[in-house]
């Protein structure tokens, strides 16, 4: 009987074991407060997420991570970063002081230390002699193949160090969080929806967190997860991370709307065209105002002539269109091969490329472009979650000036513009539970801890119990 | 039986307080050996004392508290003397249109959902005292839609009356064979009036004697639709010391989501003048800042309780270290005044 209370205590405080270190080793000195706190949390749960805004040294959190476990399990790590972003953590493991850091290709080119390759590589590394691996920007998973994912989880499923490092996760994002917990082996993915989340009926069955489900799922999130959009919410100062205004400009592109207008269902002739919500009509719509769009996108691109810009686009047809209206514009597509993507983003990077082309799923994640304070996407997708992340690659900590975005849409497609305005307040409200529930897990003498006592109680002598007599405490 | 181990412990001659689990802790306590259980419990979620998993209050909803709170009803049932009382102090809960599915806002039968439990768990309801709480201060307080001037107004079918709070009160009946574990509760007729039992046998009970704090005039004076909405919404009455209380602000803990909500002391002071003899056992489980050991020691009653959270059980050592030095000083002042 005893017992099921036992059981009951236990069920109630669902948190993630620690698998990790029990003394973490001096880290360097060049980590801020916040990054050492993150590094050492990792390194006591063995196996845990950093979700950390753009900005917050996520890099130097990982090098510094991958470093102590390449020393205690005497293994070299390897961490998995998007294309084009490993001479970046090179150059940052530099600055941090961080030793044997080294962007590498094959299995063969593994040494001791910290090793970096892409994701796309994944296929020429085996994690037979490898200490512990890590996912830089990980949300990029969900951009890539089932297949891909799969694969990910099986390579690091043996291992007994994981991390993973990404943005503060998108509203309500269940996969997201889903996958990660199922990487880091703390829950499996289905547990978790099953636990915190309920189909909702009228979004078509779509999970949302329940209601008294908000505070304990992320309290549970924070057992195995840092989560910061800006220091206060692991309890530091902000001071020094203001982030510069971020400044939307619409782009309402005029439609004629009676091309093209169709029939109806009685195969009358309609005059106005009316534009679906379906996908497919979505998709035929947008193909039909591509042009218009990326000619209204042109316009200010060629304006500031001397600024460089981030130009973002959902399709191959909408990149023709913008390659076309702007002239000194480069692409990086989907089709080009690694290396050459790589080479024209490092371009971009160093300034010698001035407006470049290309989709979020590319290049939307990691790339630090404070240096671009102009953006534009050629539509609106569906997409919270990427526009998200394209914008971030610009409007982080550290860019000094304001940084402006411009969305070109048609008429006929207010209603994806409508659909991100939401999920972005969405996400707003989100990151506020969850950066409470940081707040509760960091300050440590709050943390929900299991019940432990280990003081052997003294009954006083007149506590004797009517029946018993003495016989029970002689 | 599991190991019943504490967190910390501390011990007077007619006191032993506990740094502990409840329900752990009630687990190794002797059969029968407690003559009045008197106690608040976490009024399920409303205040969430700690992060611990063992705080009863830490729960999501109301049926998970239930669940915990069944594990220590069972000791209590255990525990008790046969033919003796458990009495808790606990209130109904409001919930509102956000937090429901449905949009409807209500009450939640809390007080009624704990009596549920301690009938499975084999007492008998035995009685309801209502705690009367003024309607004025809750508005004050909470600004409760139900409670608004403009409600009324507006749509009085969405007035409510104040909230008050219950003593519910539970016996543990003696079972076959357990007749000589009885003892009577005595109040001899030379020692008690009958105009005290009267007082004493009254439905509502009160917490405040707000003519002690008001000036003889104050509209305040007088409870009831004369002084409702005197003041403007939120500006309060709250300065009020309307309750006999251990002083809270001493046990604030910055750590606490939202601090500790006392047991009014003449309460529990009553329910121990009404159902025990001197000398016997008081005992509560979710002790606090220690007002029902207070009340206990201050009667010449002993008085054994556990309390999970640190700071209060810190405050409530201090508080009952404070009691029996005044108990033992008063005895001593009688003494000398015998000579
Ligand atoms: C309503 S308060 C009681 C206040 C008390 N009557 C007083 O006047 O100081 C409830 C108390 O129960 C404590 N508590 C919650 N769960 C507990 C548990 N499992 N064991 C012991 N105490 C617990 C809380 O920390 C809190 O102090």
């Amino acid at each position: 009987m005893g017992d099921a209370y036992v059981d009951m205590l236990a069920r109630k405080a669902v948190t993630a074991p620690q698998r990790g270190l029990d003394t973490v080793p001096p880290l360097p000195s060049s980590l801020s407060d916040l990054q050492r706190d993150v590094t050492a949390f990792l390194l006591q749960s063995g196996c845990g997420a950093g979700f950390l805004d753009t900005g917050l040294g996520k890099t130097r959190i990982q090098l510094a991570w991958a470093r102590v476990v390449a020393e205690v399990t005497g293994l070299p790590v390897l961490g998995f970063v998007p294309l084009a972003v490993g001479p970046q953590h090179v150059r940052e493991a530099e600055a941090a002081g961080i030793q044997d850091v080294r962007v590498v290709r094959c299995q063969d080119d593994i040494r001791p230390g910290v090793n970096l390759t892409n994701y796309e590589r994944m296929h020429l590394f085996s994690p037979d002699a490898l200490g512990g691996v890590f996912l830089d920007e990980s949300s990029i998973l969900k951009s890539f193949s089932g297949v891909t994912t799969r694969k990910l989880m099986q390579f690091s499923a043996a291992l007994n160090w994981r991390a993973a490092f990404t943005a503060t996760p998108a509203p309500n994002d269940h996969t997201e969080l889903g996958q990660h917990s199922q990487f880091l082996g703390v829950m499996d993915s289905n547990e978790m929806l099953s636990r915190w989340f309920v189909a909702d009926q009228k979004q078509m069955g779509r999970y949302r967190l329940k209601k008294h489900g908000v505070r304990p799922f992320w309290s549970w999130v924070a057992s195995w997860a840092r989560c910061a959009s800006r220091p206060s919410d692991l309890g530091y100062s902000d001071a020094g991370y203001e982030m510069p205004d971020l400044v939307m400009h619409d782009l309402l592109v005029r439609v004629d709307t009676s091309t093209d207008a169709g029939q109806d269902r009685d195969g009358q002739l309609r005059l106005l065209r009316i534009p679906g919500t379906s996908s497919t009509a979505l998709h035929a719509e947008k193909r039909r105002t591509a042009e218009a769009r990326a000619r209204a996108i042109a316009e200010p691109v060629m304006d500031l002539r001397a600024e460089p810009w981030n130009v973002w686009c959902d399709t191959d047809y909408e990149a023709d269109a913008l390659m076309a209206a702007i002239p000194d514009a480069v692409e990086v597509r989907g089709s080009m091969s690694p290396e050459m993507k790589e080479e024209r983003l490092e371009a971009f990077s160093r300034g010698d490329i001035r407006v470049l082309v290309t989709k979020p799923r590319i290049a939307g994640f990691g790339l630090n472009w404070q240096h671009v304070a102009h953006a534009a996407f050629v539509g609106c997708s569906y997409s919270y979650e990427q526009f998200y992340q394209a914008v971030r690659r610009n409007w982080r900590f550290g860019q000094k000036r304001p940084v402006n975005v411009y969305l070109a849409y048609a008429e006929t497609e207010a209603a994806p513009r409508e659909a991100l305005r939401r999920k972005s307040g969405e996400h707003e409200s989100m990151k506020a539970a969850m950066a409470d529930a940081m707040q509760r897990a960091a300050d440590h003498r709050t943390i929900k801890h299991s019940y432990a006592p280990t003081v052997r109680p003294e009954l006083p002598v007149w506590l004797r119990g009517a029946g018993a007599g003495d016989c029970r405490h002689a | 039986m599991r190991d019943p181990l504490v967190l910390d412990q501390a011990h007077g001659a007619d006191w032993s307080i506990y740094n502990a689990d409840c329900v752990t802790f009630a687990q190794a306590m002797p059969d029968a050996s407690v003559d009045l259980s008197v106690f608040s419990p976490p009024f399920s979620n409303l205040y969430v004392y700690s992060e611990s998993a063992a705080d009863h209050g830490n729960c999501v909803t109301d049926e998970e508290f239930f669940d915990h709170y069944r594990f220590l009803v069972r000791e209590l049932y255990r525990v008790t003397r046969p033919g003796r009382l458990c009495a808790i102090h606990v209130k109904d809960l409001v919930y509102y249109q956000n937090s429901s599915a449905d949009g409807s806002a209500g009450l939640r039968a809390f007080s009624d959902g704990c009596t549920r439990v301690h009938l499975e768990e084999g007492f008998t309801f035995h009685c309801r005292i209502t705690i009367h709480r003024d309607p004025v201060l809750e508005r004050a307080k909470a600004n409760p839609h139900g409670l608004l001037w403009k409600t009324f107004q507006g749509d009085a079918s969405f007035c409510r009356v104040g909230m008050p709070e219950y003593l519910m009160v539970y016996r543990r009946w003696a079972r076959p064979g357990e007749k000589a574990l009885v003892k009577p509760v005595l109040h001899p007729k030379a020692e008690v009036p009958l105009e005290r039992w009267q007082d004493l046998a009254g439905p509502v009970w009160r917490t405040d004697d707000a003519s002690v704090a008001l000036t003889y005039g104050d509209p305040r004076r007088a409870v009831g639709s004369l002084v409702w909405n005197l003041q403007d919404p939120g500006r309060g009455d709250g300065d009020l010391p309307a309750t006999d209380v251990l002083n809270v602000e001493v046990a604030r803990d910055p750590d606490a989501e939202r601090h500790l909500c006392p047991m009014p002391l003449n309460i529990t002071k009553r329910a121990i003048e009404l159902w025990t003899n001197p000398g016997e056992v008081v005992f509560s489980p979710y002790t606090g800042i220690g007002s029902e050991g207070v009340a206990a020691l201050s009667m010449g009653r002993k008085f054994i309780g556990t309390e999970l959270h640190p700071t209060y059980y810190g405050q409530a050592c201090h508080f009952l270290d404070e009691a029996s030095r005044q108990v033992a000083y008063g005895s001593l002042f009688d003494l000398l005044a015998a000579e």
